[in-house]
């Protein structure tokens, strides 16, 4: 007989579950790594060759040709909606979406896994088939984050989704007869309206799985029946409450950022560009001029001694002033041209074409600030006009207004 | 200064356009200043993302363990003689569900990697190439049955004097020769050139060059690239590797003859020497060609040892980058990737370019003398796949590498728990027990690792014999990627610097 001391640890060691669960996962893991290295010397088919793989797919042997632009617009990334508030619904929507489905599917697997962790009780066609869902609900997330679909389409999918996941734990109510499954659907209706962003989809989906709660209590025959209708209805007001604050949360940004955006390339004084905003369009007139073959023309206009004008009539003057001109110079270039006050004295007009004369444009600019009458009694304003124009695709911004700064 | 060198010089490949310009950076009309981004890396949630994936494939094995625990029965144990000898024997068998389960587990990995190999061989017929092929000028693509094909050789060399005399004899020690060889002497500050001149090869020096083997292939390949047409194809390879003698008539005959193969790569065998470190690696380097060959020459890494190029691909490369795949429009390689060899292969395959490493095409390569010098080689490849998959994502043509990274982590966590039990039972019982069943299925693995290395010579077999030297330095590997996946999910910066990378890509997207 053997006498049961070990080397090191007792012998009773072994006997004991978690190291009865050890040797489990361990022969478990072994057999599927034995099989896999086997496998693995398995010799593969010769490789596939591409014509092959064509033939397979009939696919035509002409190459389609491909538009450049087409191509340039796929990776342009348009707004779903002309509407800014359904836009930034729209594309919270886009990025909520995606996460909601790889947050769904992975909690799916993690409760799943954890049942099997620590409850008995649930059987192995259950569990896959949960882990199954769980798997299949990362990879549309997968897909949809990829792909560009509508957004539209998103929303529906994501609420129809949902209406499977909670038809499918209500099926499996019904199965097992207990209701420790159906609170999760309860849960799932509290969470899922926020996400869709949008009210059809959500009262929809939102009334068929709150019926679908009732109408599996009443065929299980579960005792607290009440109670679980009360609370689906919570959840379900709950979701709507979420969604309402959300959507609110929403709006109030788009106007936030309508604003914003218009503040930052405003300039306050004029109304005019700032360079920022002025920066921020040159790229697109650029690729209007390399299209249409034309010239960009920069023309700088200075006003003449305004820090004068200011110590001599005060700074109030002075801003009065720079509006005039401002207005003067809007009234005078093209409709289309850019403009925007570059600095405390200098207006800068960028547009397509090229330079015009320098000299006329002045007197005109001169011209239209004298009729507006803001001289009446001061020493007229004079201002100073540079133009140049060039090629964008051989010159810079930065050349340019260089030369006429 | 020729105008290639120059163009080179200042990064510009042939896709920028020619227009000259002040400096000779690709021409921008006007520069819109950014508004500061918040910009995380997406190494690292993809590197949590395989943490949790690993963690969830363990917890998913415990719950099968926990299940079948409760079935299991404990066998008292019989003795037995073999002649003098008295041993312990136990009849135990793992629970029959157990196996029947790990069966179904087995067909279920097969059948996810094959699906992910077909996904990755449908990208061989992706519309991605024929819209940059479409870019090219028409002439180039003219192309004759039976015309010759044209081989350039680059050498990219940083102070390799030492070697490259080994290395250029081997090349001229090829059955096919080459057409033209280029020595490329990046910062070099030994006589590397001066041993490639009186050796009769064109030498090319790279100017200003900051960014390693990646920044001077792509000088170089900026200045000859634009002169190829259909019929050129390009070696690159190191300058401490010697090559089979069949290696260039093999690769050139296999460009001829497939019209639509993109890159042959060499099959890598460890050099002599280096004693057990040097075995452990040797024997590494036998079973990944091994398993190269029984795939037919499915290739998961272009090795950057040795691989020649349709001169085409990294055209073709070069246009998509920016657009297609990550980094820079115009550069073959991509200057912010720690491992270059494994950055170019995910790109040509993520533009559906067909590869294959026949096993004639065989390569002698380096080994890392010390355990230091190997940790440090084997962080960087293992930190530059994982950063190389982060900046390609999740797509068809990654799944399988993804694939591979979970595996690997969880093959991680199998061997350690399985060396942990026996650990434990070796601790824990007085006198040997001989488990029949287990003594076959540990046999039938030594059985393959012997058999794998068997044509590594009589050391390799030897010490694959004796398994746990060999078991010893896969953990070590294994410790490797846990502290690669642990530094990246954590965010820890490297010394390596990969700010540039998050750059490129927020440009882009």
């Amino acid at each position: 007989m053997i006498i049961q001391s070990g080397v090191v640890f007792p012998a009773s060691i072994m006997s004991n579950s978690w190291f009865t669960v050890l040797a489990m996962i361990v022969a478990f893991n072994t057999i599927i790594y034995l099989g896999l290295t086997l496998a693995k010397l398995l010799p593969w088919p010769q490789q596939v060759r591409p014509e092959q793989v064509r033939r397979w797919f009939s696919l035509g042997k002409k190459p389609k040709v491909v538009d450049v632009d087409q191509l340039a617009d796929r990776e342009f990334d348009e707004p779903d909606s002309d509407d800014p508030y359904l836009a930034t619904r729209y594309r919270a929507a886009r990025i909520g979406i995606p996460q909601g489905f790889a947050l769904t599917g992975g909690l799916v697997i993690i409760v799943t896994i954890t049942e099997m962790l620590f409850v008995s009780e649930s059987t192995a066609v259950q569990n896959t088939l949960l882990l199954f869902s769980g798997l299949t609900l990362i990879v549309f997330s997968i897909i949809f984050s990829r792909r560009r679909i509508r957004a539209l389409v998103l929303i529906w999918s994501w609420a129809v989704g949902t209406l499977a996941l909670s038809l499918l734990l209500l099926i499996m109510t019904l199965y097992r007869d207990n209701g420790s499954t159906i609170f999760y659907v309860v849960i799932i209706l509290m969470g899922f309206a926020p996400a869709t962003l949008s009210w059809l989809p959500s009262l929809t989906i939102g009334f068929i799985i709150f019926f679908s709660i009732i109408a599996t209590c009443w065929a299980a025959g579960l005792p607290n029946m009440a109670q679980i209708v009360l609370s689906g209805f919570a959840a379900m007001l709950g979701g709507w409450i979420l969604l309402r604050l959300r959507l609110q949360a929403l709006d109030a940004l788009t106007t936030h950022e309508t604003r914003s955006s218009a503040v930052a390339t405003t300039d306050p004084l004029t109304a005019m560009l700032t360079p920022r905003g002025l920066l921020t369009l040159m790229p697109g007139l650029a690729a209007v001029a390399e299209r249409s073959r034309q010239n960009i023309c920069v023309i700088s206009v200075d006003v003449d001694d305004l820090s004068l004008a200011n110590s001599q009539y005060g700074m109030q003057y002075g801003d009065d002033v720079v509006c005039a001109v401002a207005q003067a110079v809007r009234s005078t270039v093209r409709r289309g041209d850019h403009v925007a006050r570059w600095d405390g004295d200098a207006f800068l007009v960028v547009g397509l074409g090229d330079q015009p004369s320098a000299e006329a444009l002045a007197a005109r600019i001169q011209l239209a600030v004298r009729t507006s009458g803001i001289n009446l009694g001061k020493w007229p304003t004079t201002v100073s006009v540079k133009t140049s124009s060039g090629d964008p695709t051989l010159v810079t911004f930065e050349e340019m207004q260089s030369m006429v700064s | 200064m020729t105008t290639a060198a120059s163009s080179a010089d200042e990064g510009v490949g042939r896709f920028e356009s020619s227009i000259p310009t002040s400096q000779n950076a690709p021409h921008v009309f006007a520069q819109v200043p950014e508004i500061g981004d918040v910009w995380e890396d997406p190494a690292i949630q993809y590197g949590r993302l395989v943490v949790a994936a690993v963690v969830s494939i363990a917890a998913l094995a415990i719950a099968v363990g926990k299940f079948y625990a409760g079935t299991h029965v404990t066998q008292s144990f019989n003795e037995a003689t073999f002649g003098p000898f008295a041993f312990l024997v136990s009849n135990e068998l793992p629970p029959a569900d157990l196996v029947l389960s790990s069966l179904i587990a087995i067909v279920g990995v097969a059948a996810v990697a094959v699906t992910f190999e077909v996904i990755a061989a449908l990208m061989s017929i992706s519309p991605r190439r024929r819209i940059l092929s479409s870019y090219r000028s028409k002439d180039s693509q003219a192309y004759l049955e039976g015309d010759a094909i044209r081989v350039t050789v680059i050498i990219p060399a940083h102070n390799e004097a030492d070697i490259l005399p080994v290395t250029l004899a081997a090349l001229k020690q090829q059955s096919r020769q080459p057409d033209r060889v280029i020595v490329v002497a990046d910062n070099c500050t030994d006589a590397t050139v001066e041993i490639a001149t009186r050796m009769g090869y064109e030498t090319f020096s790279t100017i200003g060059n900051t960014h390693k083997k990646a920044g001077a292939l792509n000088q170089v390949l900026g200045g000859i690239l634009p002169a190829t047409d259909a019929s050129d194809v390009i070696l690159v390879m190191d300058a401490d590797t010697s090559l089979g003698p069949d290696y260039l008539a093999v690769a050139t005959q296999q460009l001829q003859e497939n019209r639509e193969l993109s890159a042959v790569g060499g099959v890598f065998f460890g050099e002599e020497g280096h004693g057990l470190l040097g075995q452990f690696q040797r024997n590494e380097y036998t079973r990944y060609s091994l398993q190269i060959r029984n795939r037919r020459g499915r290739v998961f890494v272009l090795t950057g040892t040795a691989t020649m190029f349709r001169a085409e691909a990294l055209l073709d490369v070069a246009a998509a980058r920016g657009v297609f795949i990550p980094g820079e429009t115009g550069m073959v390689y991509d200057t912010a990737a720690l491992t270059e060899d494994n950055e170019i292969t995910l790109a040509m395959k993520s533009l559906g370019c067909s590869m294959t490493s026949p096993p004639e095409c065989l390569v002698t390569t380096e080994l890392m003398p010390q355990w230091r010098n190997l940790w440090i080689q084997r962080k960087r490849w293992q930190r530059g796949a994982l950063e190389n998959l982060s900046a390609y994502g999740l797509t068809r043509a990654t799944l399988r590498y993804w694939g591979q990274q979970v595996g690997i982590g969880y093959g991680t966590v199998a061997l350690n728990l399985a060396i942990v039990l026996m650990l434990i039972t070796f601790l824990s019982v007085d006198q040997w027990v001989w488990f029949p069943f287990w003594a076959i299925v540990g046999a039938i693995f030594i059985l393959e690792r012997v058999l794998t290395v068997w044509r590594g010579g009589w050391r390799a077999r030897l010490l694959a014999l004796a398994l746990f030297p060999e078991l010893a330095y896969d953990i070590f590997l294994q410790i490797v990627f846990v502290k690669c996946l642990v530094d990246i999910s954590l965010a820890s910066r490297t010394t390596w610097g990969h700010v540039e990378h998050a750059n490129v890509l927020k440009t882009q997207s």
